[in-house]
């Protein structure tokens, strides 16, 4: 690892916001915390 | 394990906001109802009105992650008519994971992206003549293979 940690949105809706603002896609990541 | 890796963080944030659902969280459940969640890593690539352009599960290794996240852009981007990015991602992940999983598809999409920004070009057969060549045991290739240019001729060899 090189220090660089990925900063993840957990607002759906704020997630699509941002991609229409920035011009960008959404990547959603569904995951198991255990 | 595959996040913290610095070639993939690159490719995920040059192209998208990263978007991270717990699926253990009971104020969750209705989206991923709505979502059809049924398994773990569940990866989705979507576009702002928050419609699924690309999916897929299961674990993949950094090297395999990366370009199958590339290829997924790749193929959101051709969904939303956007040919040149689509273009350009699908021969990033030819030019630098060529031996990936998702090279073979990659190389077919470049082929139908080529086309649907040009269809009277032969930009597509030229496309999958080099997807036969390359990956000829792919599924990608028996996709294409309804629809090729002739095989190049054997040069016979000289005494």
């Amino acid at each position: 690892m090189d220090g660089k940690a990925i900063v993840w949105e957990s607002d759906w809706d704020a997630a699509l916001e941002r991609a229409r603002s920035e011009n960008k896609l959404v990547f959603l990541d569904v995951f198991n915390p255990h | 394990m595959t996040y913290p890796q610095s070639f993939v963080i690159d490719a995920l944030v040059q192209y998208a906001i990263p978007l991270q659902i717990d699926n253990s969280q009971p104020a969750r459940q209705t989206l991923l109802h709505r979502l059809r969640h049924i398994w773990t890593p569940d990866c989705r690539v979507l576009n702002h009105n928050g419609e699924e352009l690309y999916r897929w599960e299961g674990y993949l290794p950094p090297a395999e992650f990366a370009p199958r996240m590339l290829f997924g852009f790749g193929i959101a981007y051709l969904r939303e008519k956007r040919y040149d990015n689509a273009e350009k991602l699908f021969e990033d992940v030819l030019r630098r994971f060529s031996t990936a999983i998702a090279a073979p598809e990659a190389q077919y999409y470049l082929g139908v992206a080529r086309y649907r920004r040009d269809p009277e070009s032969d930009e597509m057969l030229e496309q999958w003549a080099q997807l036969r060549a390359r990956y000829p045991g792919s599924e990608a290739r028996v996709k294409q293979s309804f629809k090729e240019l002739p095989e190049p001729a054997k040069r016979s060899s000289s005494a």
